[in-house]
C-alpha cells in the first residue's frame, strides 16, 4: 500500500508540472477515495496554489481555491467513508 | 485538534510573509520539470515532422511562403508608419523609448496547468521585472505581471475570466473596459449606437499603444440598449514558449513599490 501511495504521489507531482489542472484534480480525488487519510492530497492542493495561484475576479479574489477545495473534499470523503460499509471492511 | 493544526498551518503558509518564500522554493523545485516539458514538446515536434508526408509538407511550405509575402507587404507600410510615429513623438518631446526596456522570458508553465489562467515566466525581481509590467508576444500584449519573485514571475492574462482591462478601440478612438471571458477571448459592452465593426483594432491606452486584439464579432439583441463586442488576441496563449516583458508606461516608478517581493528582501 505504501508503494502504491508513493507511486500516486509521484504521478501527482508530474501532473502538477506537466498536465492540465483537472487531471491533477482527478488524481487527488482518486487518492482521497482509495487511500486511508490521504493528507498528501491537501498538501498537493496547496502546492498548486503556491505555484500558480493568483487573486482572480472569477474566484472572488481568492488565491487559494485548490487548497480550500481539496481540504473540504478531504473532510467530506473521510466522513463519507465512515458511513459506507465498503470502507469498513 | 486537527482542525486547529490545519488552521495554524494554513495561516503560516498563505497569510504570512512566508508565502513569497514558499513560492520561490516551489518555483525553483519545479523549474527542472517545466524545462523538461518544453524539451519534450520540441522533441515530439521533431519526431512528428520526420513522419509527415512530403506532399503535405510542400503544400504547407507553399502556403507559408504566400503568407510571408503578404505579411512582408503589410509590414512595409507598418514600418513606414512606425518610423513616422516615432519621429513625430520625438519632435513633440514625447519619446518614451527609454521607459520601454524589454526582457525576453521563457514560459515555464502555461495557462492550462492551473485554473487561474496564469503564465509562469523565468524572469523575476533580479532581472528588473516589476508588478504591473506588460507581457507581450511578438509585440501583442497578452497579460500583465501579477506577482514577482527573485527569479520567476506570474502573469495574469487579459483573457482570464473576470479580469478587467482598459482599452481603446481604433479607428473610432472609443475608450472602454474589456472583460476576460477565458480561453483567450475578451468582451466589451458598448451602447448600441456606437459604431464598431469586425476587424477594428483593440489597443491598450498610452502614448505608444500596444495591440491586444481585433474585433471578432459584434452581437446585438433587438431590445438590448447595449451591443457586445467579442475579440481574441492573434496569439494562442496555450502554445507560446517565449514572451517579452516590457515596463508598463502607465505604472511608472510606482510599480516597483508594489512589487510582490520587497526590494530590501531581494537584496
Amino acid at each position: 500500500m505504501v508503494m502504491k501511495r508513493a507511486v500516486l504521489n509521484t504521478v501527482i507531482v508530474l501532473s502538477i508540472a506537466w498536465l492540465p489542472w483537472w487531471v491533477t484534480a482527478i488524481f487527488i480525488l482518486f487518492g482521497f477515495a482509495y487511500f486511508h487519510s490521504f493528507f498528501e492530497g491537501v498538501a498537493w492542493g496547496a502546492v498548486m496554489d503556491i505555484l500558480y495561484g493568483a487573486p482572480l475576479e472569477k474566484f472572488g479574489g481568492l488565491q487559494f481555491v485548490f487548497s480550500v477545495s481539496s481540504l473540504a473534499v478531504f473532510f467530506l470523503i473521510e466522513r463519507l467513508k465512515r458511513n459506507i460499509r465498503f470502507y469498513r471492511r | 485538534m486537527s482542525a486547529f493544526f490545519v488552521a495554524v498551518a494554513g495561516y503560516a503558509v498563505f497569510f504570512s510573509p512566508f508565502l513569497p518564500f514558499a513560492t520561490e522554493i516551489a518555483h525553483t523545485a519545479f523549474s527542472p520539470l517545466w524545462n523538461m516539458s518544453s524539451s519534450f514538446a520540441a522533441l515530439t515536434d521533431d519526431v512528428r515532422s520526420a513522419f509527415a508526408s512530403k506532399e503535405r509538407l510542400f503544400a504547407e511550405i507553399r502556403n507559408l511562403e504566400r503568407d510571408l509575402r503578404d505579411q512582408k507587404l503589410r509590414l512595409l507600410s507598418a514600418d513606414v508608419l512606425k518610423r513616422e510615429n516615432e519621429l513625430l513623438k520625438r519632435e513633440l518631446g514625447r519619446s518614451r523609448a527609454g521607459d520601454r526596456a524589454v526582457l525576453v522570458a521563457s514560459v515555464l508553465a502555461k495557462p492550462n496547468r492551473s485554473p487561474y489562467d496564469v503564465l509562469v515566466i523565468d524572469v523575476g525581481f533580479s532581472d528588473g521585472v516589476r508588478k504591473g509590467d506588460r507581457v507581450l508576444y511578438e509585440g501583442v500584449a497578452i497579460g500583465v505581471v501579477s506577482d514577482v519573485f527573485e527569479h520567476t514571475s506570474r502573469a495574469v492574462l487579459f483573457s482570464s475570466p473576470g479580469e478587467e482591462t482598459d482599452v481603446v478601440i481604433y479607428p473610432a478612438g472609443i475608450t472602454a473596459t474589456a472583460k476576460g471571458e477565458g480561453a483567450g477571448t475578451l468582451s466589451i459592452a458598448l451602447p448600441r449606437d456606437v459604431d464598431v465593426a469586425k476587424g477594428d483594432s483593440i489597443v491598450l491606452p498610452g502614448i505608444s499603444p500596444v495591440v491586444i486584439g481585433k474585433v471578432d464579432s459584434v452581437r446585438m439583441e433587438a431590445n438590448d440598449p447595449f451591443r457586445s463586442i467579442f475579440f481574441k488576441g492573434p496569439v494562442n496563449v496555450y502554445t507560446v514558449s517565449f514572451v517579452s516583458v516590457s515596463r508598463n508606461p502607465l505604472s511608472g516608478a510606482d510599480a516597483g513599490a508594489e512589487a510582490g517581493v520587497d526590494a530590501s528582501a531581494a537584496e
